[in-house]
């Protein structure tokens, strides 16, 4: 009897429920291990001297922190935290404007009628699929000139100098190729709010622009903050764009710092997984700590396009 | 839906018609309309060797592109500061990003650049795609002949002097003397030949290879490692990789004969078999965890002494890596230069800068604080006196037998097309023949292809 | 009245056109003229570094490109790779969203966890799975000895052959992008409400009923999304490789690259990339239609 009774909590799920107990915990063992193995191998090579790694040794049987001590007071270590700070600067600015223009655009299309609406976005959406490495050479040229916008209809010109080996060209980059994939989740989350909040805002005399702000976007928020946790990994992590238009530590971002222990003829192992660990952990912890606002902003978003 | 994906792709097509018409792609490229300008230049691009002393210099700023990643170099440059009061930016950068960073400033015609670093298989794309100046003319033949004759050929091309040598360097036969003293073998005596090199092998691998010993590792990777170690072995047996007319005939002769060597050595099981997988970096580090006995590698010296990374400090000696019949030695060159771009607004103070690098006093605190060699043939002599391990000889020795890649333009396509078939072979995918058959016949539709247009 | 309903819509129109000024005028700005410069590019020979001249050559590159055996065997690694990577996130992916949207203690440390991979550098995770990958002292080989799957004698080499490092580089990125196809699915399963299935749990439903007739039909939008998303980035693959292996053959991206910033084949580099986006495009065609399909069905 006691024994039915522990398969039945062990194998059968509750009728709402899929997975019974035992595979449910089978299952999540597994994935744990998978998930966590090569990430635990990462750190414990960085803690590990040179010869316990080449012989094959899987724990370190002399636990040192060198590797760290020298990722960040050694000879490199001004050019590791400068990438940083550049980094950080790069993803934060990227997302914040990506949001703004993403967040007004998307709104257009989700929530107003006008005429080409569809053809717009798709039409947006279409330039995010060309390969970016094929329009590296004449973006080049663009950033090194400094970019020049004209408000159309006037005369205002917003001319910069060269962008080269500044962080604003990274981030004139990152915003301009994220922003489809950004206004087609928002757009995508937008649609999903009730007409009804809206036309209530209307009736008790909110304009447009009112509605947006006081009704959408409020209700918006696990979907920005999807979009926006989308947008700061990205720039974070991108490398071919950043290893073309940074000279020096006034703007090389971290992936070109962790790129540059890499050698001539070989790369520096102790270093990289150090660096590459401590490089990785602000992106790791923010999406640790975001991750129900991805799960919940993804809802629905981007589906109906 | 139709529609849209029409109408969609309509818009996109009208953006690009409409925003940017008429723009004329032989300019908008920054195109080398000028490409053949290169040839009609010679002493008349206004350069002079003794002009670099010039007062008018003083305070200019020049921007160098170099392999700098711990920050070494910069350090050195506020000595040229102060000798000559010229002012220097420094990119350091990783070496795999140089040559990228080189051609899109280029591409971009851009004059932020002025000095920058050329590895010796660079020195004809530098020449014919019209990226840097030609100083066959400007550095004077005195000058030119003070070189170690690696370092100097590294920098030509065809005839053109394309940059400053920079530093000397080679491939070189490291060997652990105590596993050869274990294997029975004369721990002072390496193999001459290779042919002695596999007999050594032998030995060592039926003595050691119960221990997971192997007698020798390579940077075989698909990669430029292993054209490198392959231009060791062409150049060992005599071979050559383009006849006059420049037709391949790398597939014939000591080529071939080269790369049936390489697939010997494999197949007798004496080569470690992760060399297929390895750069040289990681031959290194086996060759220092004491997996191998032997190793062809570039200039190592403290890594190897340092307990801290190795176990085999003080364990091992390096010298001359084999050569067959006639030839004593043969070795990859991998000497690099520094040139001067084209677009460059301050050449001669470039050039001032060139001329400080070849200087004995750079050269002797590069090779003291970064164990770089020096590409001034009489700082070796100078030098050996305060150098206790006796290294700087016995690489200089090496220099003399250096092979050069051919530094053609199309050479980095080359590299990619003849390693992966090397690899092929190593792999025992397909005869060494039949290989090199392919590859030189993809090499010469290559170079049919660049010319005929 | 119809005055009115007009001047609504005129007012309508000019804000929508002002929220997406912004947008269109860096797009416009940034992106179109460098795309537009690279389709001219197609039709130039325009090789920098061999001194030949520049010159309208009409189709010529394209023809090159699609007669090139190289071209052809990177396609087909890529789609190996790009079929291989996402049919494997998508069932990683959708059995651990499974897991991952029963009630069970520990759940938020569990959902936590699970992202890290994705949120590793791309360039980090390379070199940790080519170090992974060391043949002798590598976690697989080391690991693959400890479990005497292999005897100590055999010690192979993982990444010798450019065919194989498409498997061992597929397991590289299934490993990082799991999560990301977790993600989406897992917010997908979260919008079916519990009722489906208590409904089908009473006519005795099982497991795999359970899932064929509540949660797959329920989730097909989110798949569908993921899919597309996925094959877009793995189409793409680069990074990985290049830390992998020196052959450009094993990518269309990689080879692409090499074609423009080694070789500098500047026109063929440019006709290989419309080439493969025009691919691209053809599938997101394809995938819009059957999507739409699906909805209109729904």
């Amino acid at each position: 009897m006691a024994v039915s009774a522990v398969r039945k909590r062990l194998f059968e799920p509750r009728p709402s429920e899929l997975v019974p107990k035992f595979w449910l915990w089978l299952g999540l063992m597994l994935l744990l291990i998978f998930t966590l193995a090569p990430f635990v191998y990462l750190f414990t090579s960085s803690i590990s001297i040179t010869p316990d790694l080449l012989s094959g040794k899987l724990l370190p049987h002399h636990p040192t922190l060198s590797n760290y001590v020298n990722l960040l007071t050694g000879q490199g270590s001004a050019n590791y935290i400068a990438a940083m700070r550049n980094s950080v600067e790069v993803a934060a600015c990227t997302t914040v404007l990506s949001m703004i223009f993403g967040i007004l655009a998307a709104y257009a299309f989700a929530r107003v009628r006008f005429p080409f609406r569809m053809s717009m976005l798709f039409g947006i959406l279409a330039m995010q699929i060309l390969p970016s490495i094929s329009i590296l050479v004449p973006l080049y040229i663009m950033m090194r000139n400094g970019v020049s916008i004209t408000i159309p209809f006037t005369h205002i010109t917003w001319q910069t100098g060269s962008l080269l080996d500044s962080v604003w060209s990274l981030v004139i980059a990152y915003t301009t190729f994220s922003l489809p994939f950004v206004i087609w989740l928002l757009a995508g989350y937008f649609q999903t709010i009730s007409k009804d909040l809206e036309e209530a805002a209307f009736v008790d005399g909110c304009g447009r622009w009112r509605a947006m702000f006081r009704v959408i976007l409020p209700l918006s928020v696990p979907g920005i903050a999807a979009t926006a946790i989308f947008t700061l990994l990205n720039a974070w992590d991108e490398y071919v764009i950043a290893n073309a238009f940074t000279q020096t530590y006034a703007s090389k971002t971290l992936p070109i710092a962790i790129a540059e222990f890499v050698g001539k003829h070989g790369m520096d192992w102790g270093l990289m997984t150090a660096g590459g660990f401590v490089g990785s952990l602000p992106p790791v912890i923010i999406a640790m700590f975001l991750y129900r606002y991805i799960v919940n902003g993804l809802t629905a978003g981007g589906i109906k396009g | 839906m139709k529609r849209h994906s029409v109408v969609a792709a309509g818009i996109v097509g009208l953006f690009l018609v409409s925003g940017c018409g008429g723009a004329p792609p032989t300019t908008s490229g920054g195109g080398n309309s000028d490409s053949n300008g290169q040839n009609a230049e010679g002493s008349s691009n206004g350069l002079s060797w003794s002009g670099t002393s010039d007062p008018s210099l003083k305070g200019q700023t020049i921007t160098v592109l170099w392999t700098d990643t711990n920050g070494i170099r910069g350090k050195l440059l506020k000595q040229f500061t102060k000798d000559t009061g010229i002012k220097v930016k420094e990119i350091g950068v990783d070496y795999n990003s140089v040559y990228n960073k080189v051609t899109t400033a280029a591409m971009a015609r851009s004059s932020d650049i002025d000095v920058v670093e050329m590895d010796t298989i660079w020195a004809g794309q530098y020449y014919k795609g019209n990226i840097a100046v030609d100083l066959t003319h400007v550095i004077p033949k005195d000058v030119q002949d003070k070189f170690t004759p690696s370092s100097l050929s590294a920098a030509s091309y065809d005839g053109h002097l394309m940059g400053i040598p920079w530093f000397s360097s080679s491939k070189h036969l490291f060997w652990n003397k105590e596993l050869f003293k274990e294997a029975g073998l004369d721990p002072n005596r390496p193999p001459k030949t290779y042919d002695e090199f596999l007999k050594d092998s032998k030995i060592i691998q039926s003595k050691l290879g119960g221990k997971g010993i192997y007698a020798s590792g390579w940077s075989w990777k698909q990669a430029e490692s292993l054209t490198c170690d392959y231009v060791g072995f062409l150049g060992a047996y005599g071979g050559a990789f383009f006849d006059k007319n420049n037709k391949p005939i790398f597939d014939t002769g000591g080529g071939l004969q080269g790369l049936k060597e390489m697939v010997t050595l494999m197949k007798s099981g004496t080569v470690d078999p992760a060399s297929l997988q390895w750069d040289e970096q990681d031959v290194a580090n086996a060759f220092m965890a004491g997996k191998i006995a032997m190793m062809s590698n570039w200039e190592e010296g403290d890594n190897l002494n340092d307990p801290k990374q190795s176990k085999i400090a003080g364990k091992w000696a390096v010298g001359l890596l084999p050569g067959e019949g006639q030839v004593t030695s043969a070795a990859c060159t991998g000497s690099e230069g520094l040139a001067i771009m084209k677009t460059s607004k301050h050449k001669e103070a470039a050039l001032a800068f060139l001329k400080w690098i070849a200087g004995d006093e750079y050269q002797t605190m590069e090779y003291k604080q970064e164990g770089q060699y020096p590409s001034v043939q009489a700082l070796y002599t100078k030098l050996s006196s305060s150098d206790k391990s006796g290294l700087l000889l016995k690489f200089d020795e090496q220099f003399k037998y250096g092979v050069n890649r051919p530094n053609a333009p199309g050479y980095v396509q080359w590299s990619d097309i003849i390693s992966a078939r090397l690899h092929d072979a190593l792999l025992g995918q397909g005869t060494p023949e039949y290989n090199l058959k392919v590859a030189a016949n993809e090499v010469q539709s290559q170079e049919a292809l660049s010319s005929s247009q | 009245m119809k005055k009115f309903y007009i001047t609504q819509r005129h007012k309508d129109v000019g804000f929508a056109l002002l929220l997406i000024l912004p947008t269109v005028l860096v797009l416009l700005r940034i992106f179109v003229y460098p795309i537009y410069q690279s389709a001219v590019w197609s039709f130039f020979h325009y090789n920098l570094m061999d001194g030949s001249p520049v010159q309208f050559i009409g189709w010529q590159n394209y023809k090159d490109v699609l007669t090139s055996v190289a071209f052809w065997l990177a396609t087909q690694r890529t789609v190996y790779f790009t079929v291989l990577t996402v049919l494997f996130e998508l069932v990683l992916g959708f059995f651990s969203a499974l897991l991952l949207n029963q009630h069970f203690r520990g759940r938020t440390f569990f959902r936590a966890i699970i992202i890290i991979p994705w949120a590793l550098l791309t360039l980090v995770n390379g070199l940790l799975w080519d170090w992974i990958y060391q043949p002798g002292f590598g976690l697989f080989t080391v690991l693959l000895h400890g479990l005497h799957i292999l005897s100590p004698q055999q010690n192979p080499v993982w990444l010798a052959n450019s065919s194989s490092i498409m498997n061992f580089v597929s397991v590289a990125d299934i490993w990082k992008m799991t999560p990301f196809m977790t993600l989406i699915l897992l917010a997908g399963m979260q919008a079916i409400p519990e009722e489906l299935y208590e409904a089908v749990a009473i006519d005795g439903a099982g497991f795999w009923n359970k899932l064929i007739h509540v949660t797959i039909p329920q989730l097909m939008p989110s798949i569908l999304v993921a899919i597309v998303l996925r094959i877009m980035g793995a189409f793409r693959v680069y990074d990985i490789l290049t830390v992998f292996t020196g052959d450009p053959q094993t990518s269309i991206t990689y080879l692409t690259f090499n074609y423009a910033f080694r070789y500098f084949y500047l026109g063929k580099a440019s006709a290989m990339a419309w080439i493969s986006t025009i691919f691209i495009l053809i599938l997101i065609v394809i995938y819009i239609r059957v999507l739409k399909k699906n909805l209109d069905q729904a």
